[in-house]
């Protein structure tokens, strides 16, 4: 699984943090990072919720 | 070397040339804009920026200004479609392909003039001034309930302002989306403490320091007016050499090239694109159709890659507690069915059969499952 995010779109409202939040991370600096682009298997539901659920729709999972 | 211009420095803007960057490292490529910013989102200007928990520095977008020439507080005064060019005020600006991403502005509302107690909010400046204006005012008049109008009165309701709401309309968002949704964004506003004033026109009867407002029932004195009655795309320094839609937005074929030209696109606010799925030109204000429209425009510019934006309209708005998504087109006019899901509710829009789109409040968790069905009814007609 590979994560991509479209910072543009990004506007920090870190719902995916709060979903996998070994994965994302919205640091001090307001920024959303991902910390690991590559999760494995056991993350990719959440990963898969924090796709779906993201309320400005920035991100995006390939195989 | 091709040269690439682009109108407008924004969102829209600053995506077509990084697009164009990327499809072509040899391009010569010069952003002209009005603002004299680096490149921002809009959207925390009525919410998180207005209360302070989005930073001017977050509102920026990545790597604005890289890449590409960016020529700030340099406005497009006219375009010369013989000789291809771009006039600024002093200079011309020759090009072999041409993105128009000039966006949209405020409408002003007849008898509200902008100044120290009048305000529109579109740019980082308005937003800066608004946001210290709250800090200082007990009462705030908002004349128009639109999403933005919605967002700033609860940004000052959160700061301990009274707010009033004016809106002409029945209905609050009724522009935008059918009655139930308005229904539940009403009462939240007025659970926050605000006062709607519906199906209600105004006029300032005195300006300045201390404005005084009527509707013709009541008056009443506030200390700062914030109008947010619509925009219009920009599109006045064009002077009619590129074809408008019926909806004033600059016409644009699926691909995102402007009718009848090779080397124009228009992306963005200012634009209304043919959408194969609806079989008509629309133009939306959304973020994120500008920003994907601005991909698809750059590629069939600089690449001769022409792929039709047939992707869903998706928008969206923060309302305190309340997240609105907007997939579709949920066209006020047609028949509004209401569903409850888990935490929230979703509102489905019909014509003919047919789902021509969604509002989900509270439910983001079904927004996949929702454009997937639209997608499909749309494509079965
Ligand atoms: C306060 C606010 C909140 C919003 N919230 C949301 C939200 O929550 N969700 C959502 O989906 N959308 C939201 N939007 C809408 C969203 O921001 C727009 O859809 C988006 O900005 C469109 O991008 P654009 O680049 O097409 O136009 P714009 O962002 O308007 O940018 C156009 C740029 O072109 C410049 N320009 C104009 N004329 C000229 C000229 N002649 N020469 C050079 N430059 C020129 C302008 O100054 C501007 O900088 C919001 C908008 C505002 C104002």
């Amino acid at each position: 699984m590979r994560i991509e995010v479209d910072y543009d779109k990004c506007q920090s409202n870190a719902v995916c943090e709060g979903l996998a939040p070994s994965v994302f991370e919205v640091r001090d600096d307001g920024f959303l990072y991902v910390i690991n682009e590559n999760p494995p298997e056991d993350l990719h539901s959440a990963v898969l919720a924090a796709q779906a659920q993201c309320p400005t729709q920035a991100i995006s999972v390939s195989d | 070397m091709r040269r690439l211009v682009v109108v407008g420095g924004a969102l829209a803007g600053h995506r077509a040339a990084v697009q164009a960057r990327r499809l072509d490292p040899e391009l010569d490529i010069t952003v002209l804009a009005a603002e004299d910013e680096l490149p921002y989102q809009r959207p925390p200007l009525s919410k998180g920026y207005l209360l302070g928990t989005v930073s001017a520095q977050r509102v920026r977008l990545r790597g604005g200004g890289e890449g590409y020439r960016l020529l700030p507080h340099t406005p497009a005064l006219g375009l010369d479609l013989g000789k291809s060019l771009v006039f600024t005020a002093d200079q011309v600006h020759p090009f072999d392909l041409l993105v128009v991403a000039t966006g949209a502005e405020p409408r002003q509302l007849e008898g509200f003039p902008p100044d120290q107690s009048v305000r529109y909010l579109r740019t980082l400046t308005d937003a800066t001034r608004l946001k210290e204006a709250l800090n200082s005012i007990g009462h705030l008049t908002v004349i128009g309930g639109g999403f933005i109008g919605a967002e700033v009165a609860i940004s000052a309701r959160s700061q301990g302002v009274q707010v009033t709401i004016v809106e002409q309309s029945p209905h609050l968002f009724s522009r935008v989306v059918g009655r139930g949704v308005s229904r539940i964004v009403e009462d939240n506003l007025r659970k926050l403490g605000v006062q709607l004033l519906l199906n209600s026109t105004t006029h300032l009867e005195l300006a300045g320091k201390q404005p005084i407002v009527s509707d013709g029932t009541q008056t009443w004195t506030t200390d700062l007016v914030v109008v947010g009655v619509g925009v219009n795309p920009c599109t006045a320094w064009l002077n009619g050499t590129l074809p408008l839609a019926e909806d004033q937005g600059i016409h644009v074929d699926a691909m995102g090239l402007v009718t009848g030209f090779e080397q124009i696109g228009a992306a963005g606010d200012v634009a209304s694109w043919d959408h194969p799925l609806y079989g008509r030109s629309i133009r939306f204000e959304h973020f994120e159709v500008a920003t994907n429209q601005a991909l698809h425009t750059a590629q069939a510019l600089v690449a001769n890659r022409r792929v039709a934006y047939d992707e869903l309209p998706f928008g969206w708005s923060d309302q305190g507690d309340l997240l609105l998504q907007v997939i579709g087109v949920p066209d006020p006019t047609l028949i509004e069915e209401e569903e409850e899901v888990e935490d929230g509710k979703i509102f489905l829009y019909r014509r003919d059969d047919h789902l021509e789109g969604a509002v989900l409040v509270n439910a983001p968790e079904e927004l996949t499952k929702l454009r997937d069905k639209i997608m499909a009814s749309l494509r079965n007609r």
